[in-house]
């Protein structure tokens, strides 16, 4: 009983801290906006950054509203992602604290948080351009940028996908053990 | 299934209730159900021990193969 609490105990905490999240993640994202210094966009993991120009990015303070609003939808991309993982992890966390382990609901959960990991991967370059070019439109046309950049931060994250898919996996034969279990009388 | 359990017959023939058998033999009445509409998976030899014990018979009066060609005649 006291393991079974454990486990009740934290699910919920997690629970809570990804419904949480899921609520001051974007919050927090738009005060950096408003009120936070930009810092230089460089990834400096990515080893494949090619870069059409040499030119500097203008801190936020100098940017004009309708830039910081842009940049601000153009980073919702990868935290819709973030948002979308955080909401699949509260729900298999409710799941669990009911003591719900090898269901189909559960595994279905798992399965959806893996391919949320490999789409937002496979979406980072097309939103690593887009904001790269939405910061350097205050410059001047020839020293707009458009970035690109896949390195190995990402390809840990799809690693990590491929990983969240093989426990799909054997979750789907813990239930199907499970099920075998309460039809032996 | 296959291997039928001929629960039914024998507490016809015991005069038992289901609902005694279950209390007897310390399985729910659920559990009991299963067994007797073949949804049942496995039966451990413990529960077979129950089962004999409680309505003194031999295993062979409980279990019965029927194949699926015999069961679909």
């Amino acid at each position: 009983m006291k393991h079974i609490q454990k486990i009740r105990l934290l699910c919920r905490f997690l629970r809570y801290s990804c419904l949480i999240g899921i609520v001051i993640a974007p919050i927090l994202n738009a005060i950096y906006w408003i009120h936070e210094g930009f810092r230089p966009f460089v990834f400096k993991d990515s080893q494949f950054l090619i870069q059409f120009a040499q030119a500097p990015f203008i801190s936020i303070d100098e940017m004009s509203s309708w830039l910081k609003i842009g940049g601000f939808l153009v980073d919702l991309i990868p935290y819709s992602f973030f948002l979308m993982t955080l909401y699949l992890l509260s729900k298999l966390f409710k799941r669990y604290e009911k003591m719900e382990f090898f269901s189909q609901s559960t595994i279905r959960y798992i399965r959806q948080i893996g391919l949320v990991l490999v789409i937002s991967q496979l979406v980072h370059p097309f939103y690593v351009a887009l904001h790269s070019f939405i910061l350097s439109l205050p410059n001047p046309p020839e020293q707009r940028l458009i970035l690109f950049a896949y390195g190995p931060q990402e390809i840990k994250v799809v690693f990590l996908a491929f990983i969240v898919f093989l426990a799909a996996l054997i979750m789907e034969e813990g239930r199907r053990l499970q099920d075998e279990h309460s039809l032996t009388i | 299934m296959p291997i039928l359990v001929n629960i039914d017959i024998i507490l016809a023939k015991k005069k038992m209730r289901s609902k005694d058998l279950a209390e007897a033999i310390d399985i729910t009445e659920q559990n009991l159900s299963i067994l007797k509409t073949g949804k049942a998976r496995a039966v451990r030899l413990s529960t077979l021990e129950a089962l004999c014990k409680a309505l003194n018979c031999q295993p062979g009066d409980l279990l019965e193969y029927r194949s699926h060609d015999e069961s679909n005649l």
